[in-house]
C-alpha cells in the first residue's frame, strides 16, 4: 500500500469512528425520475459511507429534494433502487430514519414539548423515555423554558431547534436534513453543526442538503454534487478539493523575475501574471504537474530568489461548486 | 396499531382541551333550542309550547326528531370538515412529511378519523345528558320516552355517519393544497347530507313513507333520516338493517378513501381533477 493512501485511510478512520467503507449504510443506484415534461433526476447514483456526514449539494432545482424524497419513499422513482444496509429500503427502515424537511413541519397550535413527545413516540419511544430525553435536549439547546409554549409564539430559530430535536431524539441510524442551516443565525448554525457532528460521533450517519458551502468544508466528510438532475461530482471533500486545485501553488518571493522563471522552467508553468505585494514581495501562481517535482522547484527557488512562502492552492467548496455547475472543473 | 393509538390520543387531547370544544358543547344545544323557539316567540300564531303539549306524543316526536336530525347533520358536517381541515393544515405546514416518515398514510388517516370520532362521541354523550335533563322542561309528562335508548341510538348513528363520511373528507383534504381547492369536491360529499336534511319536514310528517324507509336504510342518508324517525318509533328490523349497512359500508368507503389518501398526501402544487382521484384509486 503506498504511503499516501495509508495516510488517507487512517485520517478517515479518525474522522469516522465507525468507518467501514465495505458496507455503506445507503446506496442509491441509477435513480431516474421524470415529472410531466421535466427530468428531475437522471440516473443518479451515490453511496453513503456508514458513520459519515454526507453533503448533498446543488443549485436550486437541481433535484436534491426529489432525491431525498425518493430515499424516503415519498416519491417513487421511475427506475433505479435505494438500498438500505444492502437490502431494498422498506417502510420499516423509513420509520427508523430521522427526516427534517426543508419546509419545517410543526403543529402551530400545539405546545412544543407535547409535540416533540408526540413525534418521538411515533418513532417508537415510550412516553417516559421520550419525555426524559427531550428534557435533556431542551436543556442543552436552551429551550427548557419554552416547553409549554406554542410554535406560533416562538422565533423561527427556536422553532427550527424544536424541529431538529424532534428529528434526532429517537437516535436514528440515518438522519436526513434538507437545508438544515437555512433560517439560523451564525451562532445557532454553529450550535447545530456541533450537534450534527456529535450525532455522527455517536454513530449516526447524516445526509444533509445545503447551499452553505462553508458548512460543507467544516462538517461534511463526503459529498455529491447534483446539477441539472445529474450527479456531476462525488467523493470525499478533502480529495475533491485537492484534485480541483490541480497542482497549483502560490509562491511569494523577492528577487529578479528572470531568476524566478529559470527556477521553474522545464518543470512547471507560470499561471497568469505576477502581482506585487506589500513589503517588496511578488506573488506568482505556478503549476507543477508531478508531485515529485515540487521539491525540485522549491530547491531551485531557494537558490535563485528569497522565498517567502510556497503554498498549495486548495480551492474552497464554493469555487468548486461554481466551477462544477458551470462545467469548468 | 400502536401508532394509530398515539395519533388518536393526540387528536383527542388536543381538541378536547381547546376552549372552542367546551364552548360549542355547551352552547350549541342552547342555540338550537333558541332557534326552534324563535318562531314561537316571533309569531304568536305558530305552534307554542302549549300546542306541543296539546299535540301530545306526536308533537314531542316531531320536536325530538328535529333536534336529533339537526344534531346528527351538524356533527357529521362539522367533524367531517375538521378531518379535512386538519389534513390540509398538516399538508400546508409540512407536518405530513414529518409524520409520514414514522407511520403509513393509512395509519395516519385512521388515527385522525378515530380520534375525531371519539371527540364527537364525547360531545354527543354530553348533549344526550343535556337532552335527558331538559326533557321534563319541554316534553309532556305523559310522553313515553326511552331516554337511554334514544341517546344510545343518537351516539351510534352520529358516529356511524361520521365514520362513513370522514374518510372521504380525509381523502379530499389529502388531495388538495388549500381549503379553497377542496370546495369543488366538498360539494359532492355534502350533497347527500344536505338532501337528507332537506327531507326533514317530509319525513317528520310522514315517518313511515317509502321515501323515509329507503332513506333511512341507504348509508348516505341513514344517519340523519333515521334519527329523525327514531322518536316516532321506527321498526326494529329497519333500525338493525340500516345500522348493519352503515357500519358495513364504512370499511368500503375507508378503503376507497385510503387509496386516494396514500397518493394525495405526497402531491403538491397541482389541483387534482376527479379523474386524477379515480386514477389514484386504481393505481397499484
Amino acid at each position: 500500500m503506498p504511503m499516501s493512501s495509508l495516510k488517507r485511510f487512517s485520517a478517515n478512520k479518525k474522522k469516522h469512528p465507525f468507518f467501514n467503507n465495505m458496507n455503506p449504510i445507503l446506496k442509491v443506484e441509477n435513480i431516474s425520475k421524470t415529472y410531466t415534461g421535466h427530468k428531475a433526476l437522471d440516473c443518479v447514483s451515490m453511496e453513503i459511507p456508514r458513520g459519515s456526514i454526507y453533503g448533498l449539494l446543488g443549485p436550486n432545482g437541481a433535484g436534491k429534494t426529489t432525491l431525498i424524497r425518493v430515499i424516503n419513499r415519498m416519491t417513487l422513482p421511475d427506475s433505479g433502487n435505494v438500498l438500505f444496509e444492502d437490502h431494498p429500503i422498506t417502510t420499516d427502515d423509513i420509520y427508523s430514519i430521522g427526516y427534517m424537511p426543508e419546509e419545517r413541519g410543526l403543529y402551530k397550535k400545539m405546545k412544543i414539548g407535547a409535540q416533540a413527545v408526540f413525534f418521538a413516540r411515533m418513532h417508537g419511544m415510550s412516553k417516559t423515555d421520550a419525555t426524559r430525553k427531550l428534557h435533556e435536549w431542551f436543556d442543552r439547546l436552551e429551550l427548557s423554558q419554552w416547553w409549554d409554549s406554542k410554535v406560533e409564539d416562538l422565533s423561527k430559530g427556536m422553532a427550527q431547534k424544536v424541529q431538529f430535536i424532534s428529528t434526532v431524539v429517537h437516535e436514528p441510524k440515518l438522519l436526513i436534513f434538507d437545508e438544515p442551516f437555512s433560517g439560523f443565525d451564525p451562532i445557532n448554525a454553529n450550535i447545530l453543526k456541533e450537534e450534527i457532528k456529535r450525532l455522527r460521533d455517536n454513530g449516526s450517519t447524516v445526509i444533509l442538503s445545503t447551499h452553505n458551502m462553508e458548512s460543507v468544508e467544516e462538517i461534511c466528510d463526503d459529498i455529491t454534487l447534483i446539477n441539472k438532475s445529474q450527479n456531476v461530482l462525488s467523493g470525499p471533500v478533502d480529495e475533491i478539493r485537492r484534485k480541483a486545485g490541480g497542482n497549483t501553488f502560490m509562491v511569494t518571493y523577492s528577487g529578479s523575475t528572470e531568476d524566478f522563471i529559470s527556477a521553474v522552467t522545464g518543470i512547471g508553468n507560470l499561471i497568469g501574471d505576477s502581482k506585487p505585494v506589500i513589503g517588496g514581495y511578488t506573488m506568482q501562481k505556478i503549476h507543477i504537474a508531478s508531485d515529485d517535482d515540487v521539491r525540485t522547484v522549491i530547491g531551485n527557488l531557494n537558490n535563485n530568489v528569497r522565498l517567502r512562502s510556497f503554498q498549495e492552492i486548495i480551492p474552497s467548496m464554493n469555487d468548486i461548486f461554481i466551477r462544477a455547475v458551470n462545467g469548468t472543473l | 396499531m400502536n401508532r394509530i393509538g398515539i395519533i388518536i390520543e393526540r387528536e383527542f387531547t388536543e381538541r378536547v382541551h381547546k376552549k372552542s370544544f367546551v364552548i360549542s358543547t355547551l352552547l350549541s344545544p342552547v342555540l338550537l333550542i333558541l332557534a326552534m323557539c324563535a318562531p314561537v316567540l316571533l309569531n304568536s300564531s305558530g305552534p307554542s309550547a302549549q300546542d306541543l303539549q296539546d299535540m301530545g306524543n306526536d308533537g314531542a316526536s316531531m320536536l325530538l326528531g328535529t333536534v336529533f336530525g339537526v344534531l346528527s347533520y351538524t356533527v357529521i358536517i362539522v367533524y367531517g370538515q375538521q378531518v379535512m381541515q386538519s389534513v390540509i393544515e398538516e399538508k400546508q405546514t409540512r407536518v405530513l412529511d414529518v409524520i409520514l416518515t414514522s407511520c403509513s398514510p393509512f395509519e395516519l388517516m385512521m388515527g385522525k378519523i378515530f380520534g375525531l370520532a371519539l371527540v364527537a362521541a364525547l360531545q354527543v354523550v354530553i348533549w344526550s345528558f343535556l337532552v335527558i335533563a331538559a326533557r321534563s322542561l319541554f316534553l309532556p309528562a305523559e310522553y313515553d320516552m326511552n331516554a337511554g335508548g334514544i341517546s344510545l341510538m343518537m351516539v351510534v348513528y352520529v358516529i356511524g355517519g361520521f365514520l362513513f363520511y370522514a374518510s372521504m373528507y380525509a381523502a379530499i383534504g389529502s388531495a388538495v393544497d388549500t381549503p379553497q381547492d377542496a370546495a369543488q369536491f366538498n360539494i359532492v360529499i355534502m350533497l347527500p347530507i344536505m338532501i337528507s336534511f332537506m327531507l326533514l319536514t317530509v319525513i317528520l310528517t310522514n315517518p313511515d313513507s317509502q321515501l323515509a324507509v329507503w332513506c333511512s336504510i341507504i348509508p348516505f342518508t341513514s344517519p340523519i333520516v333515521m334519527m329523525i324517525r327514531v322518536p316516532a318509533g321506527a321498526p326494529v328490523w329497519q333500525i338493525i338493517s340500516s345500522l348493519v349497512i352503515l357500519y358495513g359500508t364504512f370499511p368500503v368507503m375507508t378503503w376507497l378513501a385510503s387509496r386516494i389518501f396514500r397518493i394525495g398526501v405526497f402531491m403538491h402544487g397541482k389541483k387534482p381533477t376527479w379523474s386524477d382521484l379515480g386514477k389514484w384509486i386504481t393505481l397499484k
